[in-house]
């Protein structure tokens, strides 16, 4: 027998379980079910409410919590004498002195382990003096509430947010039979929103306020599937009642997410049921869109094409993909568009993480990546450059905490605002935006003049990094890609790819910042690209995809986006995708597609792009149709229906395919699995060397005395589009605010909540103010998402580093 | 660090305590990076300002590290940690078994009919407030109660009265 593993006997039946697990996972091991209230497999074991208990031999002469013993070599446990039973009945009986069986009017009854346990044991009521609690239910903050007389004081909400999400926003307060769970001083300051407090709770003590009275559980229809709102892809179980998705909670213990969820993931679904979806076909008539039939819309837009390809050749026909729909979505537009129309102007808008990764494959190869999250929190040395994880890909930074915290790697931050980073990092500085690719470079030994002003690292902070990362066997090098790397993705990329010539052990790990903005990159959705990303060039690759699309794939590349709208484009097909408000140039986008003979929006929402639209079509969220995601390490994540599409709606790649039918080009799919299929065949990967060449990267000009730095990143809170409608969240940050530091608003006479206006030399933005710690002195934060404030609407090419001015308005 | 959309906490201090935070940070700065010194700092708080004002748990768990959430949970956990401004006169009125036996809850329920006010309430004139505590290790004077620091007993109602006279008579501190 190995050292490796121990024997034990339960009840009469020998065992044999890994050294290191406990008495209750042997148990579990062959089947013997052992009543827990405590215990959550992702929590460390607690002991607290003595339900497990199970008499241990060798060993004291009472009962054992089993949730807390290590299995021994040699031990004889017996989980079900009746002095056991007796035990466990008692712990339930003292707990119902307090708690109110109020189970028809809880959230919880049917997935209540403390009502499952007084079925179990058959209790009626508790044979003691009851004396209920009788708090009022506490509304901690927008989106959960705690009913304090239901809590059993397991713990697992206080756990959860220690353990798991690094967050700790709440504990025990007061002592005895008056203690209760509350947040530091009773405010809710510190808690980001995840809901896994109220996922671990396993009573009704602490719940969802969207979901408060939604449904009973066992009414909802249980669907697995993948969270839409960012890269990290974590899975979720949507639960949907008369086509209504009523809650999306985590689903198993699995990667990506290990069993937790943001903001996003846990209050993010209204939008699918939002009544601003669209939910019929559009056709512009007499200058106005209107409702149409499915049919006579396909009918425009055949013979639109049709025409437009008649008259002026495939060149002038282009498509525009989504990070925010599917691969299979993706796939069927790019093989119409390929195949069927003839032209390789596919798209997918302007994306931070396509920039990183064809800048990444130039230099390093096409072995660069992407990678799994395993080997991100495996690494010796874990860096977190630019925009705050925690807000951009929550999850994935909840995980860098615990890696940092409990498995030892040592975590460097080099974030521009402050974050719950900090607290768990070895080093952790402000690096002033802009900068970031300078300090990579640095990092990986440049020698750059001015470090200090520059990159406001001082030299002491900048030695403590470097030796740090020279030191290590293996360094993940982590960062978003998303808005605030525009107009420098390349350069952040390449001081990366820096770092990584110059050390063998870096690996890199540029965050996507869309659900399957890695997946539109993978697919090759661009105009010189094919699937599995390899370059339209390869004459190997065009011979596959023209094989696999019964049709030839034209050689000659397409143009770049803007050089295709302004130039030759007459028809264009958008599926998921805002390209006028996501513009650079937003007027003259939209004043393009005025030009154009045929424009085609296929969305969810209405947008400026649907707006300038001959033909809207209505498309259906990640809760009505099937298909994946590609995630940031390239895992696939399956969406699975829910609900059928609300209206009219159709699944996208449905959409495109009826279009291809309607002119002659019938792919014959009735479901996504067949495009699932044939898409995984052509995803071969290339192999291509890089230049493995570093080059010099330039950084932001030192701050202007007088002015701020501007700072642009998405916040935790907002998700897009389709975050905007999703009316949890937009609760917990209703409106753009721009963000700065105490000291800079008292120095301008700014108060929390005044209106300012920050001025640059592309425009201004008018917006609330909000005086916050995380921002450090002479930079200010405006958040990604808000049209009505948008970053590009100071500086259209490059916001973020950008010199703005504040005033008071 | 906290990510928040909603208003920066309530202010609780006036202009004129709020120096006293600066003399708060400065007594923390030798347990900044020593555990287990929690109670240390609340101690530390409660000497600068009678009390442990909601701003002192803010700055405590920033200077020492600590989630706040943990700060006001060993805050609220020891009873001898005030969280508002305490009386001039907190009159602590042993509970245990054998001053109850001999009367406490007597002793008790004449001050708070005496002042209007409830067990931890402070009375509208910021003199009084009555506490129910453990074993005060006054046995031999049971009932038995302190006012601050000083011990009285063995008490009545009538004499639980008088006492009120006489603190009254001394005045605030
Ligand atoms: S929602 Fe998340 S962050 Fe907030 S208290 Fe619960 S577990 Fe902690
Ligand atoms: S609120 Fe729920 S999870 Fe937290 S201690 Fe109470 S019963 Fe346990
Ligand atoms: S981390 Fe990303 S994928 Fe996971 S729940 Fe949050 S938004 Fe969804
Ligand atoms: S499950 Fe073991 S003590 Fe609670
Ligand atoms: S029991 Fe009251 S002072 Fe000891």
């Amino acid at each position: 027998m190995s050292s490796e593993t121990v024997t034990l006997t339960i009840d009469g039946q020998e065992v044999q379980v890994p050294r290191g697990a406990t008495v209750l996972q042997a148990c579990e091991s062959i089947g013997v079910e052992i009543p827990t209230l405590c215990t959550d497999p992702r929590l460390k074991p607690y002991g607290a409410c003595r339900m497990c208990v199970v008499e241990v031999q060798p060993g004291p002469p009472r009962p054992t919590a089993s949730c807390t013993t290590p299995a021994g070599d040699g031990m004889t446990v017996v989980t079900d004498s009746q002095s056991i039973k007796d035990i466990r009945k008692h712990v339930i009986e003292l707990q119902l002195q307090h708690h109110p069986l109020d189970c028809p009017y809880c959230d919880q009854a049917g997935t209540c382990e403390l009502q499952d346990e007084v079925f179990d044991q058959e209790i009626f009521q508790s044979p003691y003096e009851t004396v209920p609690k009788a708090h009022p239910e506490e509304i901690l903050n927008e989106v959960i509430l705690i009913n304090h007389n239901r809590c059993i004081l397991c713990g697992r909400c206080v756990r959860m947010c220690d353990e798991q999400i690094g967050v700790r926003a709440l504990d025990f307060v007061e002592r005895a039979v008056g203690t209760f769970i509350a947040p530091a001083q009773h405010e809710f300051m510190d808690c980001e929103r995840c809901g896994m407090c109220i996922e671990t709770c396993p009573v009704g003590a602490l719940l969802s306020r969207p979901f408060k009275h939604a449904a009973r559980s066992w009414q909802t229809e249980k669907t697995a599937s993948t969270c839409p709102h960012c890269a990290v892809g974590c899975s979720l179980l949507v639960e949907s009642r008369h086509g209504s998705v009523v809650r999306t909670r985590s689903n198993g213990l699995e990667e990506p997410d290990r069993g937790i969820l943001c903001a996003k993931g846990f209050f993010g679904h209204s939008f699918v049921n939002s009544g601003e979806r669209i939910t019929e076909p559009l056709v512009r008539r007499n200058g106005a869109l209107q409702p149409a039939s499915w049919s006579e819309a396909l009918n425009v837009i055949s013979a639109g094409l049709r025409e437009v390809l008649d008259a002026h050749g495939p060149q002038a026909v282009g498509v525009v993909g989504s990070p925010n729909t599917t691969n299979e979505d993706n796939y069927t537009l790019q093989r119409f568009a390929r195949a069927v129309l003839g032209t390789n102007n596919v798209y997918s808008q302007s994306s931070g993480l396509h920039a990183a990764a064809r800048t990444l494959r130039a230099v390093l190869g096409s072995a660069a990546g992407p990678r799994s999250q395993s080997e991100l929190l495996e690494s010796d040395v874990i860096l977190v450059v630019g925009a705050d994880i925690g807000q951009t890909h929550n999850v994935v930074g909840a995980h860098v905490k615990q890696a940092a915290r409990d498995d030892g790697r040592t975590l460097l931050v080099a974030t521009r605002l402050a974050s719950g980073l900090d607290d768990f990092a070895t080093v952790a500085a402000r690096v002033r935006p802009g900068a970031e690719a300078v300090l990579l470079s640095a990092l990986a030994g440049a020698d750059i003049p001015n470090m200090h002003a520059l990159t406001g690292i001082d030299a002491d902070t900048l030695t403590a990094m470097r030796s740090r990362v020279q030191a290590a066997g293996t360094v993940a090098v982590v960062w978003d890609t998303g808005v605030w790397t525009l107009g420098k993705a390349e350069a952040i990329a390449q001081g990366a790819a820096n770092l990584a010539l110059a050390h063998d052990g870096v690996k890199l790990f540029p965050l996507p910042e869309r659900a399957n903005a890695a997946g539109t990159f993978l697919l090759g959705m661009a105009p010189d690209l094919l699937p599995g990303a390899r370059p339209l060039s390869d004459d190997e690759a065009r011979r596959q995809a023209s094989d696999a699309w019964g049709a030839p794939v034209p050689a000659e590349p397409g143009l770049a986006f803007d050089d295709f709208i302004d130039g030759p484009m007459q028809a264009l097909y958008v599926m998921g995708e805002d390209v006028v408000g996501g513009s650079a140039n937003p007027q003259g986008a939209q004043a393009a597609l005025e030009r154009a003979r045929l424009v085609v929006a296929q969305d969810i929402f209405m947008n400026a792009t649907t707006e300038a639209a001959d033909v809207v079509l209505p498309g259906a969220t990640f809760a009505e149709k099937g298909g994946h995601f590609t995630n940031f390490e390239g895992r696939l994540g399956r969406l699975a229906p829910a609900i059928p599409p609300v209206g009219k709606a159709r699944p996208d790649w449905e959409i495109v395919a009826r279009v291809s039918a309607a002119m002659g080009a019938d792919f014959g799919w009735r479901s996504h699995e067949p495009i699932s299929t044939e898409l995984a065949g052509l995803m071969q990967r290339p192999s291509l060397p890089g230049s493995r060449e570093s080059a010099a990267v330039n950084g932001a000009a030192p701050a202007p005395a007088d002015g701020f730095v501007l700072a642009t990143e998405q916040h935790l809170y907002t998700a897009g589009v389709s975050g905007r409608r999703a009316d949890s969240l937009t609760l917990m940050l209703p409106e753009a605010v721009a963000e700065l530091n105490a000291g800079d608003a008292q120095r301008l006479s700014i108060a929390h909540g005044d209106r300012i206006r920050l001025s640059a030399d592309g425009g201004e933005v008018n917006l609330k103010a909000l005086v916050a710690d995380r921002v450090p002195p002479g930079v200010v934060s405006l958040p990604d998402r808000f049209l009505e404030a948008a970053p590009r609407q100071l500086d259209p090419r490059a916001p973020d580093g950008a010199a703005v001015r504040v005033h008071k308005v | 660090m906290a990510i928040h959309s909603g208003a920066p906490r309530r202010a609780t201090l006036d202009d004129a305590e709020r120096p006293k935070l600066d003399q708060l940070r400065q007594a923390l700065a030798p347990l900044r990076d020593e555990p287990g010194t929690t109670l240390e700092a609340l101690y530390a708080a409660q000497d600068i300002f009678s009390y442990v004002p909601p701003e002192a748990v803010t700055l405590i768990a920033k200077e020492l590290r600590l989630p706040e959430s943990e700060v006001f949970g060993v805050l609220t956990f020891y009873s001898m940690f005030h969280r508002k401004p305490a009386a001039a006169y907190v009159l602590r009125v042993c509970r245990d078994l054998s001053c109850h036996l001999t009367g406490a809850p007597q002793v008790l329920h004449a001050f708070n009919q005496a002042l209007g006010a409830r067990v931890g309430e402070v009375t509208e004139d910021g003199l009084f407030e009555t506490e129910s505590v453990s074993c005060l290790g006054l046995c031999d004077l049971q009932p038995a109660l302190m006012v601050n620091l000083e011990q009285h007993g063995p008490m009545t109602a009538d004499k639980a009265r008088a006492l009120l006279d006489d603190l009254r008579a001394r005045g605030a501190r």
